[in-house]
C-alpha cells in the first residue's frame, strides 16, 4: 500500500517544477536614477538568473554488442539522476515554449550524479539461444548542457563481480554507452531513454 | 505507375488532396495567413474584424483539409475514393467542429493546446464561426457534383497546396507579450503629503537585492509657481536598524520630460522630482523574512521642516507585459 502511495506521488510530481523564495529580489543599482523618473510603476529589475536542483528518473532501452554478450544484448535499465545547475535567465511560467510542457524546467548547464541498473538484459547468441538475465549497476558523474549530457563512472555486475569504467553521451532521448568490466569483457551500444525531471528552482 | 500497399496507385491517393488547390481553400488560407501574421495587432483593421476573420476562414480551410486528408487515407487503405459528402466526410467536418468547440469552451483542453501550439483565446463567442462548416459542406457537395468537369492538377501542385494548408493551420500568430516573472520588492503605503505650496507624493521606483530607491514628486497647484522643496533627510527604518537615503541628482541619464509612449498619469501642473537611493543588503533581509519597514522623510519648504512618515512592505510585485 505504502509503495503504491509513493509511486502515485512520484508520478504526480514528475514533470513539475517547484518555486522556492530564497534570493528572490533581482538586480538593481539603487544609486542610479530610474530611466523614467516620472513613472509610478517600479522599474523592472535586471535578471539574476536562477539555480535548480533536478531529480530525473526513468528507463532506458538499447542494444549492445561486444565481448560481454555472445552476440547482441538488449539492455533495459532504470536510472535516477540528481543534478544541480544554473541558468542565466529566469524562466517565465507565463511564456509558451513550443512543444515543451510548462512543468518541465531544465538548467542550461548542470552537474549531476546518476545511479542506474541494467535490470533486464536479453542476450542472443549466434545459435539463436536467448537468455534473460540482469546486468551491471552503475554510478556516474554527469555534465549537462540543456538536452545534451556526457557522463562517466563505474559499473559493477553483482552476478559476476566484474567492475570497470562506463561512459555515456546523450542528447534528448538518445544515448550512446560503453562499458568495460574487468574479467567479464566490454560492450558498446546505444538506444533511447525516457526520463522526466522534477525541478526545484530558486533565484541566484 | 508506383503503388502503395495493396496495389493502390499513388495518384489515386493524392487526387483527393487536389481539393486544396481550388480557389476557395486557397483564399481561406490567404485570409488566415494575412490576418494572423500581418493584420492582427497592426492597427490597420478593427480588432473586431481581425478577431473573427481567422476563425471564419480557418473553419473553411480546416474543413476542406480534414475531408481531403481522410479521403486520401481511405483511398490508401481501401483502394476506393469515397465521395466528399458521404459519412466519412461528414464525420471529418463534425470532428473539426468538435475540436474547435472544445478549444473555445474547455479550459483544460485550451490550456493543453496553448502550451504546445500557441495562444488560442478561450471565447465562446468564437463559436459563431461553426456554421462555416455547413458552407464548407455545400461547397464539397458542389465539388462532388462537378467532379467530372475539372482535370486533376499535377501532384506537385496538390502536395504544395497540402503543405501550405497544414502550415497555415499550424502556425498560430505571434503570441501577445506576457508579463515577466513577478519579483519581490518594497511597496510604499501612505497618503500624499500636503505642503504649504503644493502636494508631495512618493513611490518606490527601484527595488532589488542591493537596496531600493524612491521617487518624490512635488506638484504645485495649477497656475501657481513651482513648489520649491529640499529633501533634508530620508531614512529607511527596519526593526533592527536603519539606512540613510542618498539623493541622486536627476540629470543626464534621467531626462525630463518623460517618453511619450508611457501611459502613466501626468500631473497637469509643474512638478519637480527627487530620487532617493537606499543601499543595503536587501537579499539578506528578504531571506530573513524582514518584510516591513518605515520611511521617514523630512522636507524643507520655505525654510520650514515638514516630517513625512510612510510604511513600506516587501512583497512580490507583478509587472506589466512589455513587448521586448
Amino acid at each position: 500500500m505504502s509503495r503504491t502511495i509513493i509511486l502515485a506521488v512520484a508520478l504526480v510530481a514528475t514533470g513539475c517544477h517547484y518555486h522556492r523564495d530564497p534570493n528572490a529580489p533581482a538586480v538593481i543599482d539603487p544609486l542610479a536614477p530610474p530611466k523614467d523618473v516620472t513613472s509610478e510603476q517600479p522599474e523592472y529589475p535586471d535578471d539574476p538568473g536562477e539555480r535548480m536542483v533536478v531529480l530525473t528518473y526513468g528507463v532506458s532501452g538499447g542494444a549492445f554488442g561486444g565481448s560481454l554478450a555472445p552476440s547482441v544484448a538488449v539492455d533495459v535499465a532504470a536510472e535516477v539522476t540528481l543534478s544541480f545547475g544554473e541558468d542565466t535567465i529566469t524562466h517565465n511560467d507565463r511564456a509558451s515554449r513550443l512543444f515543451i510542457p510548462r512543468g518541465v524546467v531544465l538548467p542550461d548547464r548542470s552537474y549531476g550524479v546518476t545511479l542506474g541498473w541494467s535490470a533486464l538484459r536479453v542476450l542472443t547468441s549466434d545459435a539463436d539461444d536467448t537468455v534473460t538475465t540482469t546486468g551491471p549497476i552503475y554510478l556516474q558523474a554527469q555534465r549537462s548542457w540543456l538536452f545534451g549530457t556526457v557522463s562517466g563512472g563505474v559499473a559493477v555486475d553483482p552476478r559476476t563481480g566484474g567492475i570497470g569504467p562506463q561512459i555515456d553521451a546523450s542528447y534528448t532521448f538518445y544515448y550512446l554507452r560503453g562499458r568495460a568490466l574487468a574479467g567479464d569483457g566490454w560492450e558498446l551500444g546505444g538506444g533511447m531513454f525516457f526520463k522526466l525531471p522534477t525541478t526545484w528552482v530558486w533565484s541566484r | 505507375m508506383k503503388t502503395v500497399a495493396g496495389g493502390v496507385k499513388h495518384r489515386d491517393v493524392v487526387t483527393p488532396l487536389a481539393d486544396l488547390t481550388r480557389p476557395v481553400p486557397i483564399a481561406a488560407a490567404l485570409v488566415v495567413a494575412v490576418n494572423d501574421h500581418l493584420l492582427k495587432g497592426a492597427g490597420l483593421v478593427p480588432a473586431a474584424i481581425t478577431g473573427k476573420a481567422s476563425d471564419v476562414a480557418g473553419m473553411v480551410l480546416a474543413g476542406v483539409l480534414a475531408v481531403a486528408v481522410v479521403r486520401a487515407a481511405a483511398t490508401a487503405m481501401t483502394g476506393r475514393t469515397p465521395r466528399r459528402t458521404d459519412g466519412l466526410g461528414v464525420a471529418a467536418l463534425i470532428a473539426v467542429g468538435a475540436f474547435f468547440a472544445a478549444l473555445k469552451l474547455v479550459p483544460a483542453w485550451n490550456h493543453a493546446l496553448t502550451s504546445v501550439w500557441g495562444v488560442n483565446t478561450l471565447d465562446a463567442g468564437d463559436l459563431w464561426a461553426l456554421p462555416m462548416l455547413a458552407l464548407t459542406y455545400v461547397w464539397l457537395r458542389d465539388r462532388d457534383d462537378a467532379r467530372e468537369r475539372h482535370a486533376a492538377p499535377p501532384r506537385f501542385v496538390t502536395c504544395a497546396a497540402l503543405s501550405v494548408a497544414l502550415l497555415v493551420c499550424a502556425a498560430t500568430p505571434a503570441p501577445p507579450p506576457v508579463p515577466p516573472p513577478p519579483r519581490p520588492g518594497w511597496v510604499l503605503a501612505g497618503p500624499p503629503l500636503a505642503l504649504p505650496c503644493g502636494e508631495a507624493t512618493a513611490w518606490i521606483a527601484k527595488t532589488g537585492k542591493t537596496g531600493t530607491g524612491l521617487t518624490v514628486r512635488v506638484v504645485a497647484p495649477p497656475d501657481a509657481p513651482p513648489c520649491e522643496v529640499i529633501v533634508a533627510s530620508a531614512v529607511l527604518r527596519f526593526a533592527d536598524g536603519e539606512v540613510r537615503g542618498q539623493e541622486v541628482p536627476l540629470s543626464g541619464d534621467a531626462p525630463l520630460p518623460p517618453p511619450p509612449d508611457r501611459d502613466a498619469p501626468r500631473p497637469s501642473s509643474a512638478a519637480t522630482y527627487h530620487y532617493l537611493g537606499f543601499v543595503f543588503d536587501n537579499e539578506a533581509r528578504w531571506n530573513r523574512h524582514q518584510r516591513s519597514a518605515e520611511v521617514a522623510i523630512e522636507l524643507e519648504v520655505a525654510g520650514a521642516r515638514v516630517p513625512w512618515q510612510l510604511s513600506a512592505q516587501q512583497q512580490f510585485i507583478e509587472y506589466p507585459a512589455v513587448r521586448r
